[in-house]
């Protein structure tokens, strides 16, 4: 178990020393830079040329690389051109409200899914599964952003009941952090929750299906107990990848959902950046991003033989 | 069997379980209709109480400025939170003419050489200290260093400490726009602390410091810009008038936030998230104007689009064919296309802008605006045009240029010019339209400014690199010439060259911003952006 641990963490370094050179190519290749940007449309070529090599973006590709690099493996990924502060200050600052969308969407959507995924799993066939199915299959067809202007109209404009807009750290007071995620949380969460019913359903659906499930029926098991200590737990495995799948990609900063909430979050900072040419700061937060997945996906993967003991890696 | 039985009457309880629940789901969205078609009614007792104001005045501004140095960059985001931060020795009134700000008293030398600037004593930076000669002597030079339009106007010119309150400033050439080119708004001279500028890097300088109403006081990154009320500041005397004037402040706290999606700004100005929401979409002003919580501006104070030529490289060079393009654009049609409104845009050939009581004119107008396609077809007939394919520069990330763009690229075709349509993103196109070989024509959006010498139409640096003698000779003069009247005269004339000879620009029109308010605001003026002293909220 801790080789596998191990192995799977040294597996990261060539997946970080590809992606680096591959978005370090892209983004120092792409057209503009942040000193015109820095100055404003009207400075001239002479002052241009005066910020370039002041952020040191006149020494060639392959050094400016290599400092980079050499940085980053010590731990420092560079200071902000345009915010000119450290990029890990960068990334901490703009983490914690994406993690809290991430917790509550996250949260929101396994309350509404798993219930109605078993829901729909035990009335197969019935009104209920197609009601299920059918609102599951709207809340993945309705791209989060509507959902979350949809959302702003009823709630923020209309009743007024929330926020339209912006974000309270925790530290300011829990409600008022908690006011300002509702509904962003909501509008992503409606989308990964729909996902997850739908695996939800199927998984259970295939187990129930299954010679035991029907011995223990006609041992009489109550269906409860089905349900939950012989069906779940076997159909688990497919729904914690897709969890899993979904709170990677929540981490990662849902960009446009933090656009429209004006969330300064991950996403937001990861937008901002390109539009500014910051290139310490993209660097950075792809790496970061980069590291999230596999370190969520190998957990989901550790997670596997704690629920399904005929997965377990230290057995031969 | 008997199982299968059992599960089907389940199912059945289910069903009626699921009717009652999908009936209570039709009610709750009734009743969540009926609370949102409800109107907002005043609650009782609301407005009755003595006013007392104060509170946090929350500004929603579309993008992060880069730096609050001002001396460095013309980004308008940083003009408007930087206004309320730091002060200069003359600024505009609201007719675009220079006044004394900080400096008390300005006096020119009989030869026009000299300008001394006599200081207001008492004046305090938000860091304690007494504002004298030696940080406006350090704020000012570091202007003329760094900022492109002083470098182009004032080069060579230098300011001196006469003694702590006196400043002088010698120049080489005995011009009369000086006051005008300090009073620009763009990449303005703030008058900061010495120490402040002496410890700045090629970046800037580290902290925010001014005489101004308002003091920095943090900055969350892509959240908000916070600044606080300056209880120490000395207000210049007058009546407010624009950026001169007397600046009383009755609010506490001033917070710049981040809100770069649009309709975000809409709808957190509607319900009060926000007090102020800068640069709103054009396309949403009629329900900005309708919505009954609100108050909406739309003062012409932005600029003008216009259609830059390159006259630098291409075939653009040639005169000839910038003035065949000219006579066949419709402007109506591009700026109706821009900014969707015709309360949103004035047609004028005017470069300067048409409130500027000092320069606006109207020479030119017989070639403006003429939508002429037949002559256009027949001009560029006559100066050799052969089909060759022009490149046609312009943004998507403002929705208005990319209109005017389409709109554009239409009536060249209609015109017999192969143009092709480049659309980029603004980083790139910053970064593209330095290379003349690139391009051929370019829509870009042009700022106000307080003088003829500094428009980017004459600028020989900016892209679309005017090069023209007689345009240069007849600047020179406009600058020396011995009264206002004079002036004006010389600028009218340059103007109708500049439209019916030279053409280094063709203008489509000038247009409005839009900016909303809460309605629970008094007595908030706009002058190019939502100025935030005078205005007074209730707590």
């Amino acid at each position: 178990m801790k080789m596998y641990f191990l192995k799977r963490l040294l597996s990261l370094i060539p997946v970080l020393f590809i992606v680096s050179i591959v978005i370090f190519m892209i983004i120092h290749l792409t057209p503009g830079d942040p000193a015109s940007l820095v100055l404003g449309e009207e400075a001239t070529e002479e002052q241009i040329q005066a910020l370039r090599a002041n952020m040191g973006l006149d020494l060639p590709i392959v050094t400016q690389y290599f400092h980079w690099i050499g940085n980053a493996l010590q731990g420092d990924l560079g200071t902000s051109y345009f915010m000119r502060q450290p990029v890990t200050e960068a990334i901490v600052s703009h983490l914690a409200p994406t993690i809290s969308v991430a917790i509550i969407a996250g949260t929101i959507s396994l309350l509404i899914s798993i219930p109605i995924g078993i829901l729909a799993a035990t009335r197969r066939g019935t009104n209920t599964d197609r009601t299920v199915m059918g609102i599951s299959l709207i809340g993945m067809s309705v791209p989060s952003f509507l959902l979350g202007l949809f959302l702003i109209l009823l709630f923020g404009v209309k009743l007024r009941w929330l926020p339209v807009a912006g974000y309270q750290p925790i530290t300011d007071g829990f409600l008022g952090h908690i006011k300002y995620l509702i509904l962003p949380s909501i509008a992503l969460g409606s989308m990964h929750a729909a996902l997850i019913a739908r695996m939800t359903r199927s998984s259970l659906l295939e187990v129930l299906n299954m010679n035991y499930i029907k011995t223990a029926r006609s041992k009489g098991v109550h269906e409860y107990l089905i349900i939950t200590r012989h069906t779940l737990r076997n159909a688990f495995l497919p729904i914690l990848t897709v969890i899993g799948q979904t709170f990677g990609s929540l981490i990662a900063g849902a960009v446009v959902t933090e656009t429209i909430f004006n969330i300064p979050g991950i996403g937001q900072l990861i937008i901002n950046s390109v539009e500014r040419r910051d290139y310490a700061v993209i660097q950075g937060v792809v790496l970061f991003v980069t590291c999230t997945y596999v370190l969520i996906n190998l957990i989901v993967d550790l997670l596997y033989g704690v629920i399904d003991p005929r997965v377990r890696l230290n057995k031969k | 069997m008997n199982k299968k039985k059992a599960l089907s009457y389940k199912s059945e309880n289910g069903r009626n379980g699921m009717m009652k629940k999908f009936v209570l789901l039709i009610v709750a969205l009734v009743v969540f209709a009926l609370v949102g078609c409800s109107k907002d009614e005043p609650k009782e007792g609301e407005g009755s109480a003595e006013a007392e104001y104060g509170g946090t005045l929350k500004v929603a501004m579309s993008a992060q400025p880069p730096t609050l140095d001002v001396h460095l960059t013309t980004s308008s985001d940083a003009i408007d939170v930087s206004l309320n931060i730091y002060e200069t020795l003359v600024a505009q009134n609201s007719k675009q003419q220079a006044e004394p700000v900080l400096a008390e008293t300005v006096e020119k030398s009989d030869d026009g050489l000299t300008y001394t600037f006599k200081l207001r004593e008492g004046v305090k930076f938000h860091n304690g200290k007494e504002m004298t000669a030696d940080d406006v002597v350090a704020s000012m030079n570091r202007w003329v260093e760094k900022s492109s339009r002083a470098k182009l106007l004032l080069a060579d010119s230098t300011f001196e400490k006469q003694d702590d309150y006196t400043v002088v400033l010698k120049l080489k050439n005995a011009v009369t726009d000086v006051l005008d080119v300090m009073a620009g708004r763009g990449q303005f001279p703030a008058i900061m602390p010495a120490e402040i500028l002496a410890s700045a890097g090629a970046d800037g300088v580290s902290e925010y410091i001014g005489t101004g109403p308002f003091k920095f006081t943090d900055w969350k990154q892509d959240r908000f810009i916070h600044l606080t009320k300056f209880d120490d500041y000395s207000p210049a005397e007058g009546e407010p008038d624009g950026l001169v004037g007397s600046k009383t402040v009755y609010v506490d706290d001033v917070e710049f936030h981040i809100v770069t999606d649009s309709s975000t700004r809409m709808a957190g100005v509607q319900t009060g998230e926000y007090d102020i929401a800068l640069n709103m979409p054009f396309d949403s002003y009629e329900q900005l104007v309708n919505t009954s919580n609100l108050q909406t501006f739309s003062p012409f104070d932005k600029g003008a689009i216009s259609l830059v030529y390159n006259k630098k490289s291409g075939i653009m060079t040639n005169p000839e064919l910038r003035k065949s393009i000219n006579a066949g654009i419709d402007s109506h049609s591009v700026m109706l296309a821009a900014v969707g409104n015709e309360k949103l845009f004035k047609l004028s050939p005017n470069f300067m802008s048409p409130e500027n009581a000092d320069w606006a004119t109207d020479a030119g107008k017989e070639v403006y605006n003429l939508g002429d396609v037949e002559k256009a077809k027949q001009l560029l007939k006559e100066a050799g045009y052969n089909n060759e394919e022009v490149i046609l520069y312009a943004t998507g990330d403002y929705d208005h240029h990319y209109n005017s763009a389409v709109v554009l690229k239409e009536q060249l075709s209609k015109m017999g010019v192969n143009a092709k349509l480049e659309i980029y993103d603004w980083p790139t196109l910053l970064d593209k339209r330095n290379n003349p070989e690139n391009w051929d024509l370019m829509v870009a959006g042009i700022s106000y400014v307080t003088t003829p010498s500094q428009l980017l139409a004459v600028n020989p640096d900016w892209p679309g690199w005017t090069n023209d003698e007689k345009i240069s000779t007849a600047l020179d003069e406009i600058r020396v010439a011995a009264t206002k009247e004079e002036a004006k005269e010389k600028w009218s004339d340059l103007q109708s060259y500049m439209l019916n000879d030279y053409v280094p620009h063709t203008q489509f029109g000038h247009y409005a911003s839009v900016i909303s308010a809460t309605d629970k605001l008094e007595d908030l003026t706009i002058f190019n952006t939502a100025l935030l002293w005078e205005v007074k909220k209730t707590k």
